[in-house]
């Protein structure tokens, strides 16, 4: 296999549409042809997966919609600090930004075969809000009082649906604002369209870039590290349990 | 005892009638929920044949460059309901039309295809499920988000009978080459549109295997099944294509059209015969390359670093309560990874120093214009009494503060956090430099406003700013009789702009 000084700078040029998230190929010359090679030569698009590989980026699917890539964890093109994807938060208002944004793939994608489709899902904000107060009713009506799932539950059952701010927007604080932000993130990373609203009622659209990108990374990522957690956490509760002290223990 | 009562509940080609007529289950309860609508139920409105316009429509326009999309196909049913009900207002008629439109997309707000069971008695009685999907949304390569019909409902607008596409092909290019023959042009432009929608149903099968294959590598036998579909649709598709061909050429080359009339039918079979012939061409170089379909992925996870998931995670169920129930700091490191894995790619810009500096350098000039976004709303259109005696007591704090010594107020635009807190610095700024300040008045504030920044004034100081979202004239904030030394100007001018926007 021979490779040119060419092929290796139309390689790039592929990764760079590939981090262009908005562009499309249908809209760019280049991109369609450098797609088009992609599909065609092998020798281009080993070229191309190497040249990803040594970026740290992962290829999640090539098809008309573009070069969908993402990068590693760690990756100088992956967000480093969580200051990139909203500033000024705190633990509380970070841990319900993500329970939003689980609760949107929820109602987009609510199967795994969902996400087996190339459909462009449509998604209101109140259907998000909804599944969001259900889940935590869930949580509210399973679990004990004290525990953590019942006090964050019980954090994002207090938020009102509508709140209005000093600025007559709607307060970060309130559940629809949230949620709209969830939206307003999607769509800025490529993976969502406004697509105007039923009766004042927000709607996004899902495009196939967010479908892609939650099967390939986002539920096999946030589950690992998932697991990780919880794993963890059985086993200090497990070694708490096993160290100390009980009355019984003590009398003995 | 099956074979005694119903013989037929074991041929498989009852289940395919049974079938199709599942399928047209929607187009039914479109008619049985008209009246439990939000328009009158006196209305006449027919949702199923609408419907059914609507799958005609989006086949017909299938592939070409005027595709539907959604509102396009809203506006039109809209029309057809404006025929049905013409003294109804056109709000109306759209409501049905995006109900109708809404419904088509999926069964209910949670899922984007249709499912229903039926009975099975082949082999001892079970429940089989049966999904599809009428219309869908799909992305196309340059970003048009447009509607598709499925395989199955395109095969039950077409004949009603689960007839295998490439037999009724087949049978209709016989009748249409038979009726050609005979000169008979008005039989024959009906079945050159059945044509168009036979090809079109063809493709969107073809499609779909191809994306059945790329989505379930692991499943799918490719010696046996793959390729061995791949090969017979090819060789279908060449006998089309010779046919279509051969089927052109007679309609150009005939001496029989000398009327208008007669020679207009013909152009017209002609184009709808090409349309197909395209159709077909396409869809033979889509499967040429079929092959590499495997080979794409295979090279994809081998050097794409990552293979396909094969998780079946129930969101709610397997993420969402999971997270709830972890500590606040567990539960922020799972956001977290979830946030960087939406995120995507983040690209850096790296610095261009040249251009930093000559942008450092540059200093507006007195005849630039500023723009102010129309939507952007200030506290300036707020009535007084929605005015927060919490953030005044913030605004005043920090602008006190410049009794200490003078600031910029670009600087105290950046103190706090709260855009509300600085929209009133910027207007309290804005009436101790001109305390007849029209916008400051407008957003409530009365003349004793300032009373609290007692010797407090601002200047002008010549320079343009722009910071937390603020561009405009920047004041010097402090004692009056040191601000006063600075010259008075006549107009302050300081705008909010939304984030993100310059100048």
């Amino acid at each position: 296999m021979t490779i040119s000084l060419h092929d290796v700078h139309d390689a790039g040029r592929l990764v760079r549409w590939g981090l262009d998230v908005k562009a499309v190929p249908g809209a760019h010359e280049e991109y369609a042809q450098l797609l088009a090679r992609y599909r065609l030569e092998d020798a281009f698009r080993e070229t191309v997966l190497a040249t990803c590989a040594g970026l740290e980026i992962d290829v999640l699917s090539v098809d008309d919609q573009g070069f969908i890539i993402a990068p590693r964890m760690g990756s100088i093109f992956s967000l480093s600090t969580m200051n990139d994807w909203e500033s000024g938060m705190d633990p509380q208002s970070r841990r319900r930004s993500g329970l939003v944004l689980l609760t949107i793939i929820a109602v987009g994608y609510p199967t795994s075969d969902a996400l087996e489709r190339t459909t462009v899902v449509r998604v209101r904000v109140s259907q998000v809000e909804r599944a969001l107060r259900e889940a935590v009713r869930v949580i509210e009506d399973a679990e004990p009082d004290d525990s953590e799932a019942q006090t964050a539950a019980h954090e994002i059952g207090l938020m009102p649906p509508v709140k209005p701010g000093a600025t007559r927007q709607l307060a970060k604080s309130s559940t629809l604002a949230a949620i709209r932000a969830g939206f307003e993130h999607l769509v800025d990373a490529g993976m969502a369209r406004a697509a105007g609203s039923v009766d004042g009622d927000p709607e996004y659209q899902l495009l196939d870039r967010m479908r892609v990108n939650v099967r390939e990374m986002v539920l096999p990522d946030t589950h690992v590290t998932l697991l990780g957690h919880t794993r963890a956490a059985a086993v200090i509760a497990t070694s708490a349990a096993t160290t100390e002290p009980t009355n019984e223990g003590a009398l003995a | 005892m099956v074979a005694q009562l119903a013989p037929s509940l074991l041929d498989a080609s009852f289940y395919r009638r049974l079938r199709v007529l599942l399928r047209t289950a929607p187009f039914h309860r479109l008619r049985e929920l008209r009246t439990r609508q939000s328009w009158p139920t006196e209305r006449i409105y027919d949702p199923m044949a609408m419907a059914a316009a609507a799958v005609d429509q989006v086949v017909a326009r299938s592939g070409l460059v005027n595709e539907y999309d959604f509102d396009t196909l809203v506006g039109d049913l809209a029309s057809l309901a404006g025929l049905a009900e013409p003294d109804a207002a056109p709000s109306e008629w759209r409501c049905v039309a995006e109900w109708v439109v809404r419904s088509m997309l999926g069964e209910d707000e949670s899922t984007t295809e249709y499912s229903v069971e039926h009975g099975d008695y082949r082999g001892g009685y079970r429940l089989t499920p049966l999904r599809w999907h009428l219309l869908r949304e799909v992305q196309r390569a340059d970003g048009r988000i447009v509607l598709t019909a499925s395989v199955e409902v395109i095969n039950a607008m077409r004949t009603g009978l689960d007839l295998d596409v490439e037999d009724a092909q087949l049978a209709q290019e016989t009748v249409l080459r038979a009726q050609l023959e005979r000169g008979d042009l008005g039989a024959a432009e009906d079945s050159a549109d059945e044509g168009m929608r036979l090809s079109l149903e063809f493709a969107a099968k073809m499609r779909d295997l191809l994306d059945l294959t790329r989505l379930n590598l692991d499943a799918v036998d490719w010696e046996s099944q793959f390729q061995s579909r791949v090969d017979r649709a090819l060789a279908h598709i060449e006998a089309r294509i010779t046919a279509e061909h051969d089927m052109i050429e007679h309609l150009s080359t005939s001496a029989d059209f000398e009327d208008d009339d007669v020679r207009r039918r013909a152009l017209e079979i002609r184009e709808k015969i090409r349309r197909c012939l395209t159709q077909h061409r396409t869809l033979h170089g889509l499967l040429i390359t079929a092959p590499k379909v495997f080979l794409e992925e295979q090279l994809r996870q081998s050097l794409g670093g990552r293979t396909r998931s094969r998780l079946r995670i129930v969101v709610t169920e397997d993420l969402f309560l999971p997270t709830l129930a972890l500590d606040l700091e567990r539960a922020t490191d799972v956001v977290s990874v979830l946030q960087v894995a939406l995120a995507g790619p983040t690209p850096r810009r790296l610095l261009h120093l040249g251009a930093i500096i000559t942008s450092l350098l540059h200093t507006s000039s007195d005849d630039e214009v500023v723009v102010v976004p129309e939507e952007i709303v200030t506290l300036a259109e707020r009535p007084s009494d929605e005015l927060d005696p919490d953030l005044l007591d913030t605004a005043y704090d920090l602008l006190r503060s410049c009794r200490q010594g003078p600031r910029l107020l670009s600087d105290l635009l950046v103190e706090t956090d709260d855009p509300a807190a600085s929209e009133l610095v910027r207007l309290l700024a804005q009436l101790l430099f001109d305390p007849e300040d029209t916008e400051a008045r407008s957003a409530g504030f009365a003349g004793d406003a300032t009373l609290p920044l007692e010797g407090l004034g601002s200047a002008l100081t010549g320079r343009t700013f722009r910071a937390a979202g603020y561009y405009g004239d920047d004041l010097l904030v402090g004692a009056a009789d040191l601000v006063a030394a600075h010259p008075v100007q006549s107009a302050a001018n300081v705008v909010s702009l939304p984030i993100g926007v310059s100048p």
